[in-house]
């Protein structure tokens, strides 16, 4: 679902006979649906909750939310999109009725620059090995790790955007916020997470 | 006359830099800036590298995308007890 190509419709995709059968309530049609969506969808929410009770709670509140409503779904989108959207959205609920936990203010993790506009540290050059290990698993690890210790709010819009690949509108409208706000928020968590990547990647300058 | 970019208005662009989405104006004045700027050339790069790993921080998570059984059978339960046919 990138916002670079048009994702197809459920009516192109000819879901049409599984989501009548499901509007009809048709038990094998949703096992189906539960079996072949849920691996993924709990992916989902265990991304955006850490806690794997919490996912786990959060795939079946979502997912018994969509299929309540599955009556006013129009085959406008792919039924996995919709799924999605729903799922984010139980997920986001969650994550917010949670305390907040302490986190460091963003502005210490973003560039500053002196009064003529030049930045006021050098950016250290990353050695070689930073993308050569992009496939191991420790380096991923790593950047899971990293990715963690964003601000909340910046750490999903980077979720939604950068790793679950929502486009711009649809992560405003599920973080009910603006698209600019988004634009400013995913600029602010790579610059933010790019700090935080340093000290793994960065060479030590003379 | 275009004004040259400092570095802090340079910075503000490179996301949108990335994404392929800065309009042609600022995308020139950029440039130009790029070329006379190492330091921001490496903090390009280094943002670059961000974006590509953390679209690769979660590659491991689909080899684990499956739902327990217990959640299948109480999600469908739920479902039979919450919504029966119509």
């Amino acid at each position: 679902m990138s916002a670079a190509s048009q994702p197809p419709t459920a009516s192109e995709l000819n879901e049409a006979p599984l989501v009548a059968r499901l509007q009809a309530g048709d038990a094998a049609s949703y096992e189906q649906v539960v079996r072949q969506q849920g691996g993924r969808l709990l992916v989902v929410a265990r991304q955006i909750l850490g806690s794997e009770d919490d996912a786990l709670d959060a795939l079946q509140d979502g997912l018994l939310t969509a299929f309540k409503a599955i009556g006013r779904f129009e085959g406008k989108a792919k039924l996995s999109t919709w799924l999605h959207r729903i799922i984010v959205n139980a997920a986001l609920m969650r994550l917010r009725s949670r305390r907040r936990r302490r986190e460091r203010p963003i502005d210490d993790l973003l560039p500053t620059f002196l009064s003529d506009g030049h930045q006021a540290r050098p950016t250290p050059t990353w050695n070689q090995s930073a993308l050569a290990g992009i496939q191991q698993q420790e380096t991923q690890q790593m950047v899971r790790a990293a990715i963690d210790k964003l601000p909340e709010d910046y750490r999903l819009v980077l979720l939604l955007r950068d790793i679950q690949e929502l486009d711009t509108a649809g992560t405003a409208e599920l973080l009910g916020i603006s698209e600019g706000n988004v634009k400013v928020r995913l600029h602010r968590a790579r610059q933010a997470l790019k700090t935080l990547l340093e000290p793994m990647f960065g060479e030590t300058l003379p | 006359m275009m004004l040259h970019f400092t570095c802090q208005e340079a910075l503000d662009y490179l996301t949108d830099y990335l994404d392929g989405q800065l309009p042609a104006g600022e995308l020139a004045r950029l440039d130009e800036h790029l070329a006379v700027c190492p330091q921001c050339v490496d903090y390009l790069n280094n943002l670059r590298a961000t974006v590509e790993l953390t679209r690769h921080a979660c590659a491991q998570d689909s080899a684990l995308a499956q739902i327990p059984e217990e959640l299948v059978q109480a999600i469908l339960q739920a479902r039979e007890r919450e919504f029966p046919k119509p």
